[in-house]
């Protein structure tokens, strides 16, 4: 099915498939050892090789450290070769910045299971926001549809399709990464590529991962999602504004989860799942702040959290009317 | 209403008060002399602004038809009435002039005969709804919008309920996810997307 052409404009004269393996990058060093020798600082060999970058680009990724050890310099120039390479393989001029975590600053979640009516906005919402990939269909965010008055998970049904929604005698329970305080993908994670920020929120350095996918048979919520393909995304729906731990466009081989939005929230927006909620069953605030709303659902209204006997301590709670 | 232990902890709120009333009196504004025979128009401070409505509604400014009409008080059938058919709401409990202000039509009421503005409807929510517009002050019912810190937003009740039919009826669904490729369909909940095995065999997958 390799030869059918896709829809995505690519800036690539050749077909050649998307590749950021290392060792498909080791392959073509073997092939153009000597040319790479030689021409490093070339760009203009392979053009949709490289993983979209160009042979210097790619070489620099290759050695590019672990972002917790990266100098701002690094860093930077990481954060621009991304841009490049968005570029390149979407023809999208994309601003990728740093954001980092702001002090005093827990982030938690809440979520009213009286308001959700199963309207998948939040999903929808999510997509657009993070630049997923269309094609493979990536979602964060899974609405379980569930027999009202039960928590029933493994009777419950997220692929649900009615005329319309709330079906009557139905409940749903949207699920997404949960940010817990004790994660368990972090423990399993080899190459330490995912970490939990000081706000609280669980991250993935994209280039560190080498999609093993330890961490996706850890987590307890099925949060996370591997791009078994390169993310395909229409130009004119990529979200331009990105971060290094959020919404830039991922390679593929590599795993992604909702990181509550760190390129809005870290930046003092609501994530896009709230803000696509239409029925406002979504709160979302700091916790370490006592006037917070967060805080106001978790000192008055009744809460709970998902598979709480594990002890995995979530960062996201949900709660009822009454 | 002092507590005597607290009698310390109070004193900056003294203070606070002192360089409030200091301020407004250098200030010189009092807008509510001015009309002091009009009704008291009840504004309540909120800690966030309140996404205002007045510019979205159809017909808003109201005095623009209804300065030239007479005040009918009579309760009458809602079927002559040119806005509405039917008002659900309260089941006949209510007439318009219950929420809205008969003399000034840009303004909503009261029970008390305040006058509220169109983007402070809560304020007339809230005589019945008390719990819920609680909740709604204090962040655990209602909309926040745009930021979570900083510059703080919040729609208004009527942003999404209809004052005259609040109950918000059932809307579609966005498309379900798909399932991955060698697992068994989803069961028929009355499916109206394309199977998922369709969409993979018309797109190319890598």
């Amino acid at each position: 099915m390799t030869d059918k052409p896709s829809k995505q404009p690519q800036t690539a004269p050749d077909d050649a498939p998307f590749s950021h393996s290392r060792r498909g990058f080791l392959k073509r060093v073997g092939v153009v050892g000597g040319v790479a020798a030689t021409a490093g600082s070339v760009p203009a060999i392979g053009q949709a090789a490289w993983g979209g970058h160009t042979l210097s680009d790619a070489f620099a990724d290759f050695f590019q450290r672990h972002y917790q050890r990266m100098s701002r310099d690094e860093i930077n120039a990481s954060l621009e070769r991304i841009e490049r390479r968005t570029k390149r393989l979407y023809d999208v001029t994309i601003q990728c910045e740093d954001s980092r975590p702001l002090p005093d600053v827990v982030f938690g979640y809440a979520l009213n299971i009286s308001k959700c009516k199963g309207y998948r906005k939040c999903v929808t919402g999510c997509v657009t926001e993070n630049n997923m990939g269309r094609e493979s269909q990536t979602q964060y965010i899974r609405v379980l549809q569930m027999k009202r008055g039960t928590i029933d998970l493994e009777h419950s049904d997220h692929y649900y399709d009615p005329e319309t929604v709330p079906v009557a005698g139905m409940q749903y329970l949207p699920v997404q990464c949960q940010q817990c305080e004790d994660p368990p993908c972090v423990k399993a994670c080899p190459v330490k590529a995912t970490w939990k920020e000081p706000d609280g929120i669980i991250v993935v350095d994209y280039n560190w991962c080498i999609g093993c996918r330890y961490c996706m048979a850890s987590c307890p919520y099925f949060a996370r999602r591997f791009n078994w393909s390169q993310p395909q995304i229409p130009a004119e729906k990529m979200n331009t504004f990105t971060s290094y731990l959020g919404n830039r466009p991922r390679p593929r081989g590599v795993v992604e989860k909702c990181h509550f939005c760190t390129q809005r929230t870290r930046n003092g927006r609501l994530p896009a799942c709230h803000q696509a909620c239409p029925t406002g069953a979504r709160v979302f605030g700091n916790l370490l702040d006592p006037h917070s709303e967060i805080r106001y659902v978790l000192q008055n209204k009744t809460v709970f959290r998902l598979k709480e006997d594990l002890g995995t301590e979530p960062k996201f709670w949900y709660y009822t009317d009454v | 209403m002092f507590p005597s232990k607290n009698w310390q902890t109070m004193m900056p709120w003294w203070l606070v008060l002192v360089l409030t009333v200091l301020s407004a009196s250098v200030a010189n504004a009092q807008p509510s002399e001015a009309q002091a025979d009009a009704p008291a128009r009840l504004a309540v401070q909120t800690p966030f602004e309140i996404v205002p409505r007045e510019d979205r509604l159809t017909y808003y400014p109201c005095m623009a038809c209804h300065q030239v009409m007479e005040v009918n008080y009579q309760e009458r059938d809602l079927a002559q009435t040119p806005h509405l058919k039917e008002q659900p709401h309260g089941e006949g409990r209510f007439w318009c002039l219950t929420c809205h202000d008969p003399e000034d039509r840009n303004s909503l009421r009261t029970l008390k005969g305040e006058r509220v503005g169109f983007s402070e409807t809560h304020l007339v929510c809230e005589q019945c709804h008390s719990h819920r517009g609680q909740d709604w002050f204090h962040g655990a019912h209602g909309k926040r919008v745009d930021n979570w810190q900083g510059q703080r937003a919040i729609y208004t009740c009527t942003e999404c309920h209809d004052p005259h039919n609040p109950v918000i009826p059932p809307g579609p669904p966005d498309p379900p996810p798909p399932t991955r490729i060698g697992f068994p369909p989803p069961q028929d909940h009355g499916i109206k997307h394309a199977p998922i095995w369709e969409t993979v065999l018309s797109n190319s997958h890598r």
